[in-house]
Formats: C-alpha cells, structure tokens, sequence
C-alpha cells in the first residue's frame, strides 16, 4: 500500500464513525448540547488532544469561546473580533488553515505568538451557506504522541464542519421557536386571565345597573310615568345582552373542564327550562326524544348544559311563532349523539360552513332582538371538542336546520379519574 | 362567671358613632333614609348589607328598604363584622369581595361562633371563581348569589330566612 493510499484507507475508515457521529449530532435540539458533542467528536475524528469552540455571538459578532479543551482560562474568557488572530482570520476569510510549528513562519501571522504546548493545529470555519457562525480549533499537543496533521485529516475535519454547521443552525432555530412558542404560550395565558378578570370587573357596574333599574322598575322610589319605564324596560333588555355577552366572555376564558358523571335526561331537562321564556315567548312547541336507558357519560355538566342552551336558543331564535322544534339523545357504540332540530327558516349552503366561526352571525332581521353577538356557537365548539367529541350542522333553506353534536361514552375524563 | 358577650359589647359600643358614620350613604348618592312605601314594617329587622361598591349597596339598601326592612350598608370588612357583631342583625348580605377582610372570612368568623352562628348570612360572588360555591360553603354561608343578580330573587330569599 502506497502512503497515499494509506492515507485514503484510514480516511475511508473513518466515514462511518463520521456519519454516526452526525446522525447522534442531528437528534441534539440544544445548542449547548451541539457544542459539546461536536467538540468530543471532532477530537476523536482527527486525533486531536485539545482544542476549542468559538461562535460568533449574534450581538456582539465577536467570537467567544463555547467550549475548550486544554485551553488556558485566560484565554478562554476572550472574545475575539472577527479578523483577529487565527480564529478571527479563519472567520473572516472563511477558509481552514493548519499550522505547525511557529506561528511566525506562515506570513498571514508574523506577527502572531502561537501556543509553546501545541504542536500542531487546524482552524476550519462553520460555515451555513456562506455566512461563518463560528469556527473549530483542533490541536495536537506537544505532550501527545501524534504527529502533525496533514491535509487528509484537514479534509476530514472539513467535512466533519460542514454537518456540525447545519446541526448547530437546526439547534439554533429550535430554541429560538421553542422560546416564541414559550412566550407565545405565556402571553396567551396572561391574555386570558386578563380578559376573566375584566368580567369579573364587568359584573360590578352591571350589577348596580340591572339593580337601580329594578328599583326605579318596581317604584322602590315612587311612581315613573308610563313613558319613561317604556325606556327603562328596553334599557333593561340591552344590560341583559351585555350580561349574556360578559357571560360568553367569561366562559371562552375558562378553559379547564370539571369532569362528573352526568344524567342526561335531566340534563335536557335543565337546558329546556332556562330557554323557557324564549320557547313560550314564541309558542314554540318543544318534543324530547331521548332514547331510553343511555349510557352516562362523564363531562362538564355547566358546559354541556350551556352547548344545549346554546343550540335550543338559536332554534327558537329562527323558528317561526307556534313552530316546533325537536331534542334528541341516541347512543351509539362509542359516543352519544345530540341533536336540535327546528322547522325554522334554515341556513344557506354557503353558511353551514361558517356558522362555527367566532363572530359568524347570521344576517338575519329575525335574529336582531336576541342577546348574544355570535360567540355561542364558536364556544360550544370548542366546548364540544373539548371533551372530544364533533359538532356539526345540516340545514335546508325553508325545510329548518338539524345541529348534531356527540360525546364520547368513554371520554377523556374517566381516564384521568 | 362573666358574660364574655356582654364585656365584648361594652367594648364595641364605643366605637359605635364611628361605625355608624361610615355605614352612611355617600355625599350625593340617591340613597333615601326610608322607602317611599312608608316606615320599615320589619323595624326589628334589621338587614346588614356589607358591600364595597356603593351603587350596588344602595341599591340593594332601596329595594330591602321599600319592602319594610330597616337597612345598615358598610362598606368595609372589619367594621362590617364588628357590626355584626354588636347589633346582631336578622341577616347579612355579604359581598365577596370587601376591603378589609374578605367577605369568606368575615362568614367564617361568624358562623364559626357560636354566638353569632344563627345569623343567616347570604354571600354574593362574582361568577369567575368555580370555587365560589364551595369555598361559600365553607365558610358556613346559608346562600350564595352570583352577579348580577335579579333584585327581587334576592328580595325573595331574604324573605325565606327573615319573613
């Protein structure tokens, strides 16, 4: 076997300890863990016994040290601008060196000392794209027993970079992802419990509101004429639709469910007595039909009752006077399905798909004199899928509207129980 | 053996005048001394409304006064149970959320006494806290309402536990 030859034998040998090292490299999200491992692997790779990790800091773009080997801590601590010393010229002129013995005997660093302890060294830049994020420095000690390093294992080392460069990018963006999503997360949060305590804080003026109408409504003190509690009442309908809308508010702020064990006949029974007002306002006529002997099922019993109200209170709201309107429960083998249906005035294909939607509000004069400003149906979707279950609507323009929701029989919470 | 109420009467009732000047409705708030439907028929009646929002105070102090009962508001928590304390009222309403002490504590400091167990103590909450009904409950409370509330549903259990 020629040197040379040789030379390609040990290189090849090495190929797949570099490209195990690499695939380990890639799993590594954090940069710290990234630094680490490249510089354990490069030294093994190359046979070196010491060296160091520099990146370019992002604020300063100086070169600091991330990780050394057998380096003097004063040298350690120093950041080195781009340009400086042999780091600092790797970086900049983005090309690998090697270095024997003075420093003083290669002309780009006459006027450099080098390190008495080390024999021989390589500074390979890390590059992605053609921007250098940092640059590696490998040393061969004057204590250890390897020679100089040649161009083969400069070729190596190169190459080594070159993944560890792309691995290191990989870490860079995750952390920075994980960190927005962090704070993302956090500012979600903080924006929640900031819009719950608003409706606490809601509750206290209309309160005083709903009550000084009451008093002024009921003569607590003395007579209105006629006229004026004509106002008053229609001013009393307006605070109640602040104080459904507050409700709605408060409750898309409430996110975490309180499971129990739920009687789904009273249940409907609940939701069909607080749309009472609405129904006989409307003369609607309200048939049940739960199928007998259902399954319990486990979920937030307030938030369900408040998907049904919801879906009741819309049917009424587009049902004409004297209509009627069906509810319905049926198990199935895994879930039990809801469904509302009203002989209203239907929905247009076109808004089947949009009625889920926040704000979605249907452009109805019909609708104009109920409370609510189009949250409820968003809130029971979420609600609904909440508890791992589906929320759908069929409607036929003229022929009324179906609106199906389901719940599992096995639902999350009786897991977590 | 002395009588631990008595002594802790006598004590309270110098600082009655004080009490009673911050149980007054504020300078400028529309609040009359008595219903226009005449004297209090419950003159022996005597609701405590202990709430630091002075409309809703007042406004609860208006409906209650029109129909027959006599009415001390308080704005704050410490007065509020040292005047519960001193003129044992027929009930309490009791807001949650009072400067001071807690309206949970002021219930809990009652009706955790013997002396004063008996007073019917309605506490009123806002909806956010889940927790309001049990810790209300804790406290020993004999209701909780949640705001805003209808009026006369309050006026209506008032009646339940007073006559």
């Amino acid at each position: 076997m020629t040197e040379d030859n040789k030379k390609h034998f040990v290189e090849a040998q090495k190929m797949p300890l570099l490209l195990e090292m690499t695939r380990k490299l890639y799993l590594s999200l954090n940069i710290e863990d990234v630094v680490k491992q490249v510089m354990n692997l490069a030294m093994q790779l190359v046979d070196a016994d010491g060296g160091s990790i520099m990146l370019v800091d992002r604020k300063s773009k100086k070169l600091t040290i991330n990780r050394a080997v057998r380096l003097d801590d004063q040298f350690a601590a120093q950041a080195m601008k781009i340009g400086e010393r042999v780091s600092g010229w790797v970086a900049d002129q983005k090309i690998p060196v090697i270095l024997h013995g003075k420093l003083e005997d290669n002309p780009q660093f006459s006027a450099l000392e080098g390190r008495s302890d080390v024999r021989s060294s390589m500074c390979v830049p890390l590059k992605i794209n053609d921007t250098v994020v940092g640059v590696v420095n490998l040393n061969r000690m004057m204590d250890g027993e390897m020679p100089e390093f040649n161009q083969a294992d400069l070729r190596v080392a190169v190459t080594f970079a070159r993944y560890c460069a792309a691995a290191l990018q990989n870490a860079r963006l995750c952390e920075t992802l994980m960190s927005r999503n962090k704070s993302l997360t956090e500012q979600a949060r903080g924006q929640s419990i900031w819009l719950a305590e608003l409706c606490h804080e809601l509750n206290t003026p209309v309160t005083a509101i709903k009550n000084y109408l009451a008093n002024i409504l009921d003569g607590d003190l003395g007579e209105v004429p006629e006229e004026i509690k004509e106002r008053l009442v229609r001013m009393g309908e307006q605070v109640n639709r602040a104080v459904v809308f507050i409700d709605e508010l408060r409750t898309e702020t409430d996110r975490e469910l309180n499971y129990e064990e739920i009687n789904l006949q009273l249940l409907i029974e609940g939701a069909l007595r607080s749309i009472e007002i609405w129904t006989e306002e409307k003369e609607v006529k309200v048939a049940i039909d739960i199928e007998k002997n259902l399954p319990k099922v486990r979920a937030d019993r307030a938030k369900i009752e408040q998907v049904l109200v919801n879906l009741l209170r819309n049917a009424v709201r587009f049902s004409e006077k004297g209509s009627g309107l069906t509810v319905s429960a049926s198990a199935g083998d895994e879930e039990i399905q809801f469904s509302v249906m009203d002989d209203g005035s239907g929905i247009p294909p076109e808004a089947v798909e949009m009625i889920f939607e926040q704000f979605y509000r249907a452009d109805d004069d019909a609708a104009d004199d109920v409370p609510g400003r189009g949250l409820g149906l968003a809130i029971s979707k979420k609600i609904v899928e909440q508890h791992g279950g589906r929320i759908w609507a069929e409607s036929e323009v003229g022929k009324g509207s179906r609106f199906h929701f389901t719940l599992p029989v096995r639902s999350r919470g009786s897991k977590e129980q | 053996m002395p009588d631990p109420e008595a002594a802790g009467e006598g004590e309270q009732e110098e600082n009655a005048p004080a009490a009673e000047r911050e149980a007054a409705p504020a300078a400028g708030k529309p609040s009359p001394e008595a219903g226009p439907k005449g004297a209090p028929i419950h003159p022996d009646k005597t609701i405590l409304i202990v709430e630091d929002d002075l409309d809703t105070a007042d406004s609860l102090k208006v409906k209650l006064e029109a129909n027959g009962y006599s009415v001390i508001t308080i704005y704050d928590g410490l007065q509020a149970l040292e005047t519960a304390r001193r003129i044992r009222p027929a009930l309490i309403v009791l807001d949650v959320m009072v400067p001071g002490l807690m309206g949970y504590h002021i219930c809990r400091l009652l009706k955790f006494d013997e002396r004063y167990r008996d007073i019917p103590i309605i506490i009123l909450t806002g909806k956010v806290d889940k927790s309001s009904r049990e810790i209300s409950t804790k406290a020993g409370a004999d209701l909780y309402m949640t705001k805003p509330f209808e009026l006369n549903d309050l006026l209506e259990e008032v009646r339940k536990f007073v006559g």
